[in-house]
């Protein structure tokens, strides 16, 4: 084993032209995460084809570092535009970009960064340290456990309503009404296609999250050009100094990163789930355990943390099931599966005997990149905060062509472009309309997951079967406490509205 | 009165919902082997039933609120039309510029029909006094030449050319 762990570790740490091509990825990963429409998923994608001609060690430190490249990098559209760069940086959008508003972009930015960091030496410190366990952990969650897991997430959506939780119920279930259209689960009939095929594997994540974000963006900074009080050049207040970050900050942040990423890498072992939810789960779970949870949505640190250290702790959780079962967390998990196959590296029980090595050279690869994430985005902090600078009349359409063309380059159709178009009129709606559009989100990536567990599950009931939910009891809890976390937050909102009332008589 | 702007979004959550609801009806139900008692269409109809009551309420609270304040004026009256669209034209502008340059993009190219877009865009979101017509047009063409040239030679994106000969 010392062999193994030498021959990993050294592979990379010895071989400039490994730390090389981790450097070169990271980068390439982060522009990609940072730019709406392009994704993580995408960066290894393109980049899959180079590594054919690489060895084992040089193929996988390119591909791990595109992929925390690519998942960090949504932090920078998050925080600077207010749209998310992937999935995983929505949450990040909240109070990322409320910050930078108030001329406070480098606390934002550096903030996110270290969040960052620590995290994915905390999602790494699990890969090392718990991957077997938590993959015996993973096994055993079948369809109840999904089911009940789903429940609680979308019980959350109330702690992220505000204190208009009919809007916010209204919004997460149009969120799941989306996710509906398409072939449906287990059966596979279709359902709302309007007989077009196109719609026969539903709306891309990514078409509903440029829509919702990037359209409904410009769409609200064209309503507000007549306005004389629209600042258009963002004065920033906040000068970074140092690395941006103290061992106070550390201290106040860190009972939100240790729960943050513990949410991160539970949500990144389960299959199918990603840091989408993981984000907004450990974004909800810091408010309502806030002190202040009205000050969330405007700008507090804590919120951008939670996104941040939940949205990188997942990635070590998502290789978790990857390398020991073979079974991906996430889209970018699925493209490092097919990755490891093609250089003839079977992931399995099995991988720690016959490949202990190139484990050892990921979680290598995974730190040195980490590392250079760090770097990257605190050395071109300066550079982000430019962007601001720029006016919103030449920055928006700009980002509007990009983010068109990521929505075309995911299936090659102008179908996904015109659906982008729907979901921004949708957004835009929904906004003047006072309507919160995280729910939205995080409704149409849970709702399927709900569906598929719940028929699942009823398929093991079949034939008066209902004891074998039984036997199942982290669903019973899971279930009651969504009951319960859902009548606390009705109940606090109701007396929150109550006292507006007596206030304004 | 801020409760009054979320009667048009509250209606057309509604409308969404009911199509849900009745198009739920069409939906192929599976009875063979393994069929539950949750199928296709349950969890649908359920979503779209609790969409639709909860737009419901939203309204009326909304209608009993406004009545409450004593805001003047019948929400659905001939001339808030107008003035809906007035107040924003710029963002309903903005929806067909979106619109034009997704239809155009296949017949005319990417390069033509973004430059287009990117032109009409930045005019439109530009405060009138600080209005310039020379920077746009540069920026518009460079910027599509530019992302084609990155999108198609290099990450090979099939981007559609339309009447441009590369």
């Amino acid at each position: 084993m010392a062999d193994m762990i030498i021959t990993g570790f050294s592979s990379i740490l010895l071989n400039p032209w490994n730390i090389l091509l981790i450097f070169v990825g990271t980068l390439i990963g982060i522009i990609f995460g940072a730019i709406p429409g392009l994704t993580a998923t995408m960066a290894i994608s393109i980049c899959l084809p180079l590594t054919y001609s690489m060895n084992q060690f040089e193929s996988l430190s390119l591909l791990m570092a595109l992929y925390i490249g690519g998942i960090s990098g949504g932090l920078i559209s998050a925080i600077m535009l207010n749209i998310p760069g992937t999935s995983s940086s929505v949450a990040t959008c909240f109070d990322g970009a409320p910050l930078a508003s108030k001329g406070q972009a480098a606390k934002a930015l550096t903030t996110a960064i270290w969040a960052s960091l620590f995290d994915t030496f905390f999602g790494l410190a699990a890969l090392i340290v718990i991957a077997p366990q938590l993959a015996q952990i993973a096994l055993k969650i079948g369809p109840f456990e999904y089911c009940g897991l789903t429940i609680l997430s979308l019980s959350l959506v109330v702690a992220l309503t505000g204190h208009d939780t009919a809007k916010g119920i209204i919004s997460a279930v149009i969120g799941i009404m989306f996710a509906t259209v398409g072939i449906a689960p287990v059966d596979s009939v279709k359902r709302f296609t309007l007989g077009f095929y196109q719609l026969n594997n539903g709306f891309d994540l990514l078409v509903v999250l440029i829509g919702i974000f990037a359209i409904t963006e410009v769409l609200k900074i064209a309503a507000s050009v007549r306005d004389p009080n629209r600042a258009e050049l963002r004065e920033q207040t906040v000068k970074m100094k140092g690395f941006g970050v103290t061992f106070t900050h550390f201290k106040r942040y860190f009972k939100n990163l240790i729960r943050s990423s513990a949410i991160g890498t539970c949500i990144g072992i389960l299959p199918g789930v990603g840091g989408g939810v993981s984000c907004m789960v450990s974004y909800a779970a810091a408010r309502s355990s806030s002190k202040c949870p009205d000050s969330f949505g405007k700008g507090n640190p804590h919120g951008i943390v939670a996104s941040e250290a939940a949205n990188n702790a997942c990635i070590g959780g998502a290789l978790i099931p990857l390398l020991t079962l073979g079974i991906p967390g996430d889209t970018p998990a699925a493209m490092l599966l097919g990755a490891l196959m093609i250089q003839g590296i079977a992931p399995g029980p099995l991988i720690f005997e016959k490949h202990g090595e190139i484990m050892y050279a990921i979680y290598a690869a995974v730190g040195i990149s980490a590392i250079f994430m760090v770097l990257l985005e605190s050395l071109g902090t300066n550079i982000f905060i430019k962007l601001l600078k720029i006016p919103s009349c030449y920055l928006m359409p700009m980002i509007i062509v990009l983010c068109s063309v990521g929505a075309f380059s995911s299936n090659s159709r102008m179908f996904d472009v015109w659906c982008v178009l729907v979901f921004g009129i949708l957004g835009f709606s929904m906004a003047k309309s006072h309507y919160p559009l995280p729910p939205l989100v995080l409704g149409y990536i849970l709702g399927p997951i709900l569906e598929e567990n719940l028929r699942r599950s009823m398929q093991y009931m079949t034939g008066g079967n209902y004891v074998e939910i039984l036997a199942h009891p982290a669903a019973i809890v899971m279930v009651l406490l969504a009951v319960l976390l859902t009548l606390y937050f009705v109940r606090k909102n109701m007396r929150h509205e109550k006292s507006i009332l007596v206030e304004e008589q | 009165m801020k409760d009054k702007g979320s009667i048009p979004g509250t209606v057309i959550l509604f409308c969404i919902g009911l199509f849900f609801f009745i198009d739920s009806f069409n939906i192929q139900i599976f009875h063979g082997m393994g069929s539950t008692a949750i199928n296709s269409a349950t969890l649908p109809r359920m979503w779209s039933t609790l969409l639709i009551m909860l737009c419901i309420y939203v309204f009326v609270r909304t209608l009993m609120r406004m009545k409450k304040e004593g805001a003047t004026g019948n929400p659905f009256k001939k001339g808030v039309l107008k003035a809906l669209i007035f107040d924003n034209y710029e963002s309903i502008l903005s929806l067909v510029f979106m619109a034009l340059y997704y239809g155009l993009m296949k017949p005319l190219g990417f390069i033509p029909a973004t430059t287009l877009y990117l032109y009409g865009q930045i005019l439109l979101l530009q405060r009138k006094e600080e209005r310039n017509f020379w920077l746009p047009a540069i920026l518009a063409i460079v910027s599509s030449i530019l992302i084609y040239y990155v999108f198609r030679y290099q990450l090979e994106v099939v981007l559609p050319q339309g009447i441009m000969p590369f």
